[in-house]
């Protein structure tokens, strides 16, 4: 089961000319620069814009060609856009009760996505009192409220609060897993993007630089210097977490050292093979990729370390991780 | 004061508005559509036709009409050779000119009102299941109600006003093309002024009432 891509769309300094097949499992990240075209891409495949180069199937199912376009309707997609563009003269409730009340089947739960959207007090609102936050929470919840078979997410989180954005990207996760709700979202949050996502695909001037699965994709250009920061799964042997689940893991709270440090603080002391060096923008700062039973991460340690310490590729160390600095996805 | 025909003048400019107003909506709400959204390289001069009537005296307006709908005209004539009848001086015959006459009062606020809106709720609300003419009713129709309301009101304001076109068009026929404006126009001829007094008095107190209706819906957000 793939989504497929082809288009060619004129923008304003250069074309969007992609030709991409994805998967509809799991969730895929569209990741590039500000005006590389991904927001166009989504449009594309939303059918938002039409274009007679453009061609989109989901599923086995022609979307948009030369001589079709699927109505809107029938598409059932999730869309969430960078403006939430709620119903203003709907509450809240109203406006989570149009794509409720056409859809089919249901097998996202009212209650649960009124809960874990945190909309619960809100329902009674006019949706122009709300705050851009809550806004964008309204957006995602309706559009999941429709029941969807695709979700397509354009910087939905961007106004949320920390705390709140990890909860959402976490809620997204779980979206995935449990639904098998194929999701295809923009986000400039790089980390969280990272942290959830299965796929990525790097746009750079309406052309794909790149696609490819996160783990992969975090561990070449450009992704490796941009983020410095990899994602790997426990239970990993010497890693004091034991559930099983994923772990980002940032280059910059990885030391590493010859020989284990008794009586440490660092309770997480993995034996690892440095498998490459990277150089990276800082002078004097080196990437070090390291990798341990078949996982890899990284290490940002000091030129001046890596002579100090005579590493070299192949070698056997110790890398050092503080349990603090693991993050947990929600 | 008012005699009988008075009452008649104002009952038909009642009519004569309130038909206007009817068909140009349904005109009216395609054309502004198509101008809020179209990316044709056309639209700027349809936009200088619909806005013509603003400029123009309503007397060249009425000049061509009448020549067009007359007996010998290209409208009037083929209505005849089809057993019909033209329509200078008659009612069907300054409606076609009431309509003509304001239709960018009824293109111009819509026109806004759609522009505002922009697309985005529309596909927005199809995304969410709805078919194109569900969002249009269920979204558009709501969120430019005010467009609707400020169309409707002047137009049917506008026409209650309109003379030059009328006269030209359809004369003073009492009961057929007699609207108020003309009626106290025939009263000051006739040197009646108690009489063009009430009329005139009356129509400014019904211009300032739509008015206030209008901008009283504007209110601060």
């Amino acid at each position: 089961m793939t989504l497929t891509v082809q288009a060619t769309v004129p923008l304003q300094h250069f074309d969007l000319a992609v030709d991409l097949t994805l998967p509809t499992t799991g969730i895929t990240a569209l990741v590039g620069a500000s005006g590389s075209g991904k927001t166009t891409l989504l449009e594309v495949i939303a059918g938002l814009r039409t274009h007679t180069s453009v061609n989109v199937q989901f599923a086995g199912k022609c979307w948009q060609s030369k001589q079709k376009s699927l109505p809107l309707a029938e598409r059932r997609i999730g869309l969430v856009l960078q403006e939430p563009s709620l119903f203003p003269h709907l509450t809240v409730a109203e406006n989570l009760r149009y794509g409720w009340q056409r859809a089919q089947q249901h097998f996202l739960h009212w209650n649960d996505v009124v809960q874990q959207c945190g909309l619960s007090d809100l329902l009674e609102q006019k949706s122009r009192q709300l705050s851009g936050g809550q806004q964008q929470r309204v957006a995602f919840a309706r559009a999941l409220l429709a029941q969807p078979q695709l979700l397509l997410l354009d910087e939905p989180f961007s106004a949320l609060d920390e705390g709140t954005r990890q909860h959402f990207v976490g809620y997204l996760r779980q979206l995935s897993e449990q639904h098998r709700l194929p999701v295809l979202w923009v986000s400039h949050q790089l980390t969280d993007i990272a942290e959830v996502s299965d796929n990525v695909v790097l746009l750079q001037q309406g052309q794909v630089l790149n696609s490819g699965p996160v783990l992969a994709q975090l561990r070449q250009e450009p992704l490796r210097s941009m983020v410095a920061m990899a994602v790997v799964h426990t239970p990993l042997p010497g890693l004091a977490e034991v559930a099983e689940q994923r772990l980002r893991i940032y280059a910059r709270d990885v030391s590493l050292s010859l020989q284990p440090v008794p009586h440490s603080s660092v309770r997480n002391q993995l034996w690892s093979t440095i498998h490459a060096r990277h150089e990276t923008s800082c002078t004097g700062e080196l990437l070090v990729e390291l990798e341990c039973h078949g996982q890899y991460f990284f290490a940002l340690i000091s030129t001046a370390a890596w002579q100090q310490l005579e590493l070299g590729i192949g070698q056997k160390v110790v890398a050092h991780i503080k349990a603090a600095a693991l993050h947990h996805p929600l | 004061m008012l005699q009988p025909s008075d009452y008649q003048a104002i009952s038909l400019t009642l009519q004569l508005a309130a038909v206007t107003t009817a068909i140009l909506l349904v005109l009216a709400t395609p054309l502004a559509w198509w101008l809020a959204f179209t990316g044709s390289r056309w639209r700027g001069w349809v936009q200088a036709i619909v806005a013509m009537p603003l400029v123009l005296p309503p007397t060249v307006l009425g000049f061509y009409l009448l020549l067009a709908l007359g007996p010998n005209g290209f409208i009037g004539a083929t209505l005849e050779s089809l057993g019909g009848r033209h329509l200078a001086f008659s009612f069907t015959g300054i409606v076609i000119g009431s309509v003509i006459y304001s239709l960018p009062f009824a293109v111009q606020p819509l026109t806004e009102a759609f522009r505002a809106m922009g697309k985005r709720p529309l596909l927005v609300a199809e995304s969410l299941g709805a078919t194109r003419w569900q969002a249009l009713r269920t979204i558009a129709l709501p969120l430019c109600r005010g467009g609707f309301v400020v169309a409707a009101t002047l137009v049917f304001a506008h026409t209650l006003g309109e003379f030059g076109v009328i006269l030209m068009i359809g004369g003073s026929i009492p009961g057929e093309t007699q609207v108020l404006s003309v009626l106290i126009y025939d009263h000051t001829e006739a040197l009646n002024y108690s009489a063009a007094h009430a009329l005139s008095l009356g129509l400014i107190a019904v211009a300032v009432v739509v008015l206030a209706v209008v901008y009283g819906r504007r209110q601060p957000q």
